[in-house]
C-alpha cells in the first residue's frame, strides 16, 4: 500500500515534470528518500523539458518554421490540405521541384547563351 | 479548450486525421496517399523544430534543415517496410535516431569542409546548440542515450510531450490511448523510467 502511495506521488512529480508545472523538490525529495528512481535525474529532465520548452518558443516568435496552422497546439495541425498550402508554391509546385526547376531553367539558360555567343563566332569568322 | 474538444462535425479530412499514427501508418505501408499526408502534415512542422533546436546557430544558417527533416520524414515513409519495424512507437522512435544520426552527419560534413568558409568552419567546432546551452552538453548526452533504453512506445510519449510539446489529447489521439488522461499517465510513466534510464547511463563511461 505504502509502495503504491510512493509511486503516486511519484507520477504526480513526473506529470509536473511534464507540464512544467514547478516542483518543491526539497519536499518530493523528503518524501522519497528510499525512492528506487533518483530524484536527481527527475530534477534533470525537469531542465530538459524546461529547454525543449523555451527552444520551441524562440522558434515561434523568430518566426522559423513558423507556427501557423502546423503548431501542435494549433487545432487542425493534421489537415492535409494545409499541409499542401505549406508545401506547394502558388502554382501547385512542390518547394523541392520549385527550386531544382529554377536550376533547371537557369542551365538551360547558360546553355543557350553558349550557343548564342558560338553561332556568332561562327557567323564572324565567316 | 482543449484542442479537437469542439463538438462540431468534423469534415472528412479531419475525421482522417484522427486516426493513431499506427493506424495511419499501416494504411500507408498499403499506399494510401492520402494517409501519408495527414502524418506529414502531423509531423513535418513539429519535428523541424525539433531539429532547429538540435544545431547551433551557426549550422542552422549553414544547413537547410527543413529539407534534411522532410527528406528523412518522406524517405522513412517511402521505405516503411524495410526500415521501420512495426510496432506501438516504433515509427517515431525510429525517425528521431534517424533525424539525429543525419544531424550529426551535416554537422561533421559541414565541420570538415575545406576552406572556402574558414571562420565559420572553426566557430562550428565549438558552438553549441540551444538545447546545449540550456542543458549542458554532458546532459543532453545522458538524455539522449537513457532514451534509447526506453521502450519505443514510451519514447515516442516522451518525444511527443517534452520534445514537441503536444497537448494530451493529441498524444491520445496519436498514439491511440483512450483519453487524454491516460495520456497524461503514459507520460509520467514514461518520465520516472527515463530517470532511471538515466541513472544506468550515468554509471556508464561517457
Amino acid at each position: 500500500m505504502e509502495d503504491q502511495d510512493d509511486d503516486a506521488a511519484l507520477l504526480k512529480v513526473a506529470e509536473a515534470v511534464s507540464d512544467g508545472n514547478p516542483v518543491d523538490w526539497d519536499a518530493a525529495q523528503s518524501r522519497h528518500d528510499e525512492a528506487e528512481i533518483d530524484l536527481a535525474h527527475l530534477q534533470a529532465l525537469e531542465g530538459v523539458a524546461a529547454a525543449f520548452r523555451a527552444t520551441r518558443q524562440d522558434m515561434e516568435s523568430s518566426g522559423s518554421t513558423s507556427a501557423g496552422p502546423f503548431s501542435p497546439s494549433a487545432r487542425g495541425s493534421d489537415d492535409p490540405h494545409a499541409l499542401d498550402l505549406q508545401r506547394r508554391s502558388k502554382d501547385g509546385t512542390p518547394s523541392g521541384w520549385r527550386r531544382s526547376g529554377i536550376i533547371r531553367a537557369a542551365a538551360l539558360g547558360t546553355l543557350a547563351l553558349a550557343a548564342l555567343y558560338l553561332a556568332a563566332r561562327l557567323l564572324w569568322n565567316r | 479548450m482543449t484542442p479537437g474538444a469542439s463538438g462540431t462535425k468534423a469534415p472528412e479530412h479531419v475525421t482522417l486525421s484522427l486516426e493513431s499514427t499506427a493506424e495511419l501508418l499501416s494504411r500507408v505501408r498499403v499506399g494510401e496517399s492520402a494517409a501519408r499526408e495527414v502524418l506529414l502534415s502531423r509531423y513535418l512542422l513539429p519535428l523541424r523544430r525539433w531539429a532547429h533546436g538540435r544545431l547551433p546557430d551557426i549550422a542552422r544558417d549553414l544547413l537547410d534543415t527543413d529539407d534534411l527533416v522532410q527528406d528523412t520524414l518522406l524517405r522513412t515513409l517511402s521505405r516503411l517496410e524495410d526500415l521501420v519495424p512495426t510496432g506501438d512507437g516504433a515509427f517515431l522512435a525510429y525517425l528521431r535516431q534517424a533525424l539525429l544520426n543525419r544531424l550529426k552527419d551535416h554537422l561533421r560534413r559541414l565541420r570538415r569542409r575545406p576552406a572556402r568558409e574558414p571562420l565559420k568552419d572553426t566557430l562550428l567546432d565549438d558552438k553549441p546548440s540551444q538545447l546545449e546551452i540550456a542543458i549542458g552538453s554532458e546532459t543532453l548526452a545522458k538524455y539522449d542515450e537513457a532514451m534509447l533504453l526506453l521502450p519505443s512506445h514510451q519514447q515516442e510519449a516522451v518525444m511527443l510531450r517534452v520534445e514537441m510539446g503536444f497537448s494530451y489529447e493529441q498524444i491520445a489521439r496519436y498514439l491511440g490511448c483512450r483519453s487524454a488522461n491516460t495520456a497524461r499517465m503514459t507520460v509520467a510513466r514514461a518520465l520516472l523510467r527515463l530517470a532511471t534510464a538515466m541513472k544506468v547511463a550515468n554509471g556508464r563511461p561517457g
